[in-house]
């Protein structure tokens, strides 16, 4: 019996995990996917925004806000890159500017205390590369960017550290409560657990969740945005917004922290919560609005698209808290700014609990050691202690065998997850060369033939079969 | 490490830099490969055609990269499975391999020859899920031959360029099924004779003019969606057909490496994705010196053995005494139907220049005309230029007093 069961393993999921393991109590976590950030987190700008975009008195407003303070402490424990590089939001003509005289109030509302309104000139100083028709620009140097997914590994690995068990896989179909109030969780391949509390981090499926208790007050609708993904170098130092509409930020031109850019993302509703499809009119549109931001964007450098899909509540703001079903709470509709809320959120949530700490547990955790940022005499002890630095699998981001063996000992099952804890496969040759010598090494590591290693689990194999084998090379 | 000449990149470029740079005098020239074996590309490209230049023969590629290893002098150190890491403005290549762990090249000049990779699927914007079993042609070949692994049953090819061909043929013989080959433009990339070979004698369909507009299936690919293109490049969707395969393989060109190229400072050019060149292969970066495919994507292995002389011999005499062209630069403009030219900067010279021009889409009939201040100073007709071939053009030096617009289009008959 667990004392709680999380479910949904995303950036809100494992930001509750991560306090919740260090007190003294048994914690599960339900994944539906095979690994962590492979929902919202895994598909978003990974920006970390100052706090001035969402309407104050809101649930977004100050967690975005109380979020965004909380990354410097966070970021360090847990080893993760961030940056707070800021951000700018553009203006092209005077209603524009009108429009940034009332986001800057209202960040002000919100508690921001550095924001501004910057001119031409300041604004080509801090972004040569932009688009020489905008006449001002809301500069807020608190904003930051950082890895989502990194993010959400390093999470969910401090809270597995401290003892939170997590079940991947385990897509949850039914919830019973029983009488002797606990509630019984099974998962579409019939597997049950029990737990006397659930924290709903189901993302776009909470709602799903939420009424399979009795929970019907809210829904959450799916809103998608497509990216374009560049390679290095960036032409731009910090996310740059264009002034915000109905939907949402709008199209963004931003860097990311390892040193690519991206446009996006679109908005739009669909029906299949799941279909993180990319679509040529999203692309066109991508690119019509990027270019208000910068002219000329190189798209012979365009190395991926992916889309993200958002879960937007029917409330309007984030859904925080135990629901009319006793000990089923929810962190629900968490759409942007959630990543930079999750902290603030989870910090929230689980002050609604009373338990005590365990005796002992880590608050720190290390990342895998990145051979291509280390300094040469770094790099020769590397090798010394371990040969299998010397040799380079994925060519493009300069990623070592070492390092694909360590994500797999902590938990890579599939490509996508070396990729997303070592970027390999992410570069401008997405993983042509390397992915062979990826499955070679997954398949040693892991025990299992290569037929079985998926690129994100289920039906996503990735090699069909041997060849025949009574045929050489001709 | 101290050496005079130290090239990146075993392939056909890099071989032919080095053997240059030795016997123009560089006293230690090291070679420096990835891979465990010399030859890079041509150890893929198993059809005949190379040769008939330098030996008089037809070879096929492995053929070819043979010979021309065979020749490559004993006192060229040639570091095998090993990787550069970077080449920094000082010209100190650091580098790393299993056998000697990380090293540290101190060069007098470099040579870059590291090639160029597939177009992944990121790269060409096609629509859709994200699933697996979408691979460049190089990636199943390898899967195939070091692996001994197939890809998938259900193959659609996407794109003609010879590997793919190639792969068509191998799947089928591996009792794959390879239900099509689409080319979105009107006219194939590859050889006629692996069109052939690959996908006539096998009776595998092969579309131009057809766009994969789509892909399909949440998983694993369950399917591409295709489309015709009319003769102004519209993709026709209202003929939008679903073509039902678990692997859609991607022959749909080429890209210069330049990771190092670019961490090195040197200047890229737009169009090409390669380093900016003058006649004489010299980068922007004093010292470093370009040839082959990380250049642009060459069509023909001649063409690369005479830019490879050039950067060799550059490499060499900036080795021993700093020798270094730097008379007056002019710049190499492409207009109208051009794509691009290398080199893409001209120095002043009373000698013949040589340049390759590249146009944007198929011309016919054809003109080639340069302007130098205005002035035309070479003009030439062409029953067919075509995008997949390169044309060399030579101008006299004494008539480039400027910068020279390179201009091509379709002649009205
Ligand atoms: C396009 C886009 C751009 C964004 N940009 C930003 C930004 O720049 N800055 C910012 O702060 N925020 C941004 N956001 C918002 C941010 O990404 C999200 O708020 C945040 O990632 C939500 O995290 P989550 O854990 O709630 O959801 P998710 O990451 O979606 O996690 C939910 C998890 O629940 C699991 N699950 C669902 N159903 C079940 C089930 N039945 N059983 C078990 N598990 C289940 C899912 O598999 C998933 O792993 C953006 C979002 C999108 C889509």
């Amino acid at each position: 019996m667990y004392e709680i069961a999380i479910i949904g393993a995303g950036v809100i999921g494992c930001s509750i995990a991560r306090i919740l393991a260090e007190y003294d109590i048994k914690l599960a976590v339900l994944e539906a996917n095979i690994d962590v950030a492979m929902g919202a987190t895994g598909a978003n700008s990974g920006i970390l925004h100052a706090g001035h975009d969402c309407e104050t008195g809101t649930l977004m407003a100050k967690f975005n806000y109380e979020g965004n303070i909380m990354f410097d402490q966070i970021c360090e424990e847990l080893d993760v890159p961030m940056a707070r590089c800021g951000s700018l939001v553009l203006a092209f003509n005077q209603e524009d500017v009108n429009q940034l005289e009332i986001l800057k109030i209202r960040g002000i509302n919100n508690g921001l205390k550095k924001i501004q309104i910057i001119g031409q000139q300041k604004l080509y100083e801090l972004e040569p590369s932009i688009n020489k028709d905008a006449i001002a620009a809301l500069w807020t140097p608190t904003a930051g960017i950082i890895n989502p997914y990194e993010l959400n590994v390093a999470l969910m690995e401090i809270s597995q550290l401290n003892g939170a068990k997590y079940y991947f896989e385990f897509c949850v179909s039914d919830i019973k409560k029983s009488n002797n109030d606990f509630f019984e969780i099974t998962s579409s391949s019939g597997q049950t657990i029990k737990a006397k509390k659930i924290i709903n981090c189901a993302g776009v499926f909470a709602d799903k969740i939420a009424k399979m208790v009795g929970d019907d007050s809210f829904s959450i609708t799916a809103r998608r945005g497509e990216y374009i993904i560049f390679d290095r170098p960036t032409p731009v130092n910090r996310p740059i917004f264009q002034v915000p509409t109905k939907m949402g930020k709008g199209v963004l031109v931003s860097p990311t922290i390892d040193g690519n850019f991206f446009i996006g993302p679109t908005a739009q509703n669909i029906e299949d919560k799941l279909d993180k499809s990319t679509t040529t009119e999203g692309i066109n549109v991508l690119k019509s609005s990027a270019q208000k931001i910068i002219k000329d964007l190189p798209y012979n450098r365009q190395i991926g698209s992916f889309s993200g899909i958002r879960a937007i509540p029917s409330t309007g703001d984030f859904i925080l808290g135990e629901s009319k079903i006793k000990n089923f709470y929810n962190a629900a509709g968490i759409c942007s700014p959630g990543l930079t809320s999750a902290p603030a959120i989870a910090k929230y949530i689980c002050s609604l609990f009373d338990y005590k700490k365990k005796k002992t547990y880590s608050t720190r955790r290390k990342r895998i050691i990145n051979f291509k940022s280390a300094s040469n005499q770094e790099k020769i002890e590397l090798i010394r202690k371990d040969k299998r630095y010397s040799n380079i699998v994925c060519r493009c981001e300069v990623i070592t065998e070492a390092e694909i063996i360590e994500a797999v000992r902590r938990g890579a099952r599939t490509v996508d997850g070396v990729k997303r804890r070592t970027r390999a496969t992410m570069g401008r040759c997405q993983g042509s060369f390397c992915t062979p010598k990826i499955l070679e090494i997954m398949s040693r590591e892991l025990g299992v033939k290569v037929e079985k290693i998926t690129k994100f689990g289920g039906n996503s194999y990735i090699i069909d079969s041997d060849v025949r084998g009574d045929l050489h090379e001709s | 490490m101290k050496v005079d000449v130290c090239i990146i990149g075993g392939g056909p470029a890099g071989i032919e830099a080095a053997k240059e740079a030795k016997s123009s005098g560089a006293n230690k020239v090291v070679l420096i490969e990835r891979e465990k074996v010399l030859g890079g590309i041509l150890n893929q490209c198993i059809h005949t055609g190379f040769g008939q230049r330098l030996y008089n023969e037809e070879l096929s590629g492995p053929e070819y990269a043979q010979k021309i290893i065979n020749e490559i002098d004993k006192e060229i150190e040639i570091f095998y499975g090993t990787y550069v890491l970077s080449v920094d403005s000082n010209l100190l290549v650091t580098a790393v391999s299993e056998e000697h762990g990380l090293l540290e090249i101190q060069a007098k000049a470099v040579v870059l020859a590291q090639g160029c990779r597939e177009k992944p699927r990121g790269a060409l914007d096609i629509a859709g899920t994200r699933p697996s079993g979408i691979f460049t042609a190089g990636t199943a070949q390898r899967l195939l031959k070091l692996n001994g692994k197939l890809v998938g049953k259900n193959i659609v090819i996407m794109g003609t360029y010879d590997l793919g061909l190639i792969m068509a043929r191998r799947f089928t013989y591996e009792g794959a099924k390879v239900k099509m080959v689409v080319e979105s433009r009107p006219y194939y990339m590859g050889l006629s004779k692996n069109v052939a070979e690959c996908i006539n004698d096998l009776n595998i369909p092969m579309l131009l003019s057809t766009k994969v507009i789509e892909v399909l299936g949440k998983e694993r690919l369950t399917g591409v969606k295709i489309a015709p293109i009319d003769e102004n490049g519209n993709v026709i969707y209202e003929k939008a057909q679903i073509v039902e395969c678990d692997t859609l393989i991607l022959a749909a060109g080429l890209v210069p490496e330049n990771e190092i190229t670019q961490n090195a400072g040197v200047k890229l050019n737009f169009a090409s994705g390669g380093a900016i060149t003058d006649q004489y292969c010299q980068t922007s970066v004093k010292g470093i010196y370009a040839c082959g495919n990380v250049l642009y994507v060459h069509d023909l292995a001649d063409y690369v053995t005479d830019e490879a002389r050039i950067a060799g011999l550059g490499a060499a005499k900036y080795a021993i005494n700093g020798y270094y062209h730097n008379e007056p630069i002019f710049k190499v403009i492409s207009k109208q139907d051009t794509k691009y030219t290398m080199p893409n900067l001209i120095r002043k010279t009373d000698d013949n220049v040589k340049l390759y021009v590249r146009v944007n889409k198929k011309l016919k009939p054809a003109f080639i005309c340069v302007k130098c201040n205005d002035k035309v100073i070479y003009h030439k007709n062409f029953n067919i230029l075509i995008h997949g071939e390169m044309q060399p053009i030579i101008l006299n030096g004494r008539d480039i007093k400027g910068d020279l617009e390179i201009i091509c289009g379709e002649r009205n008959e």
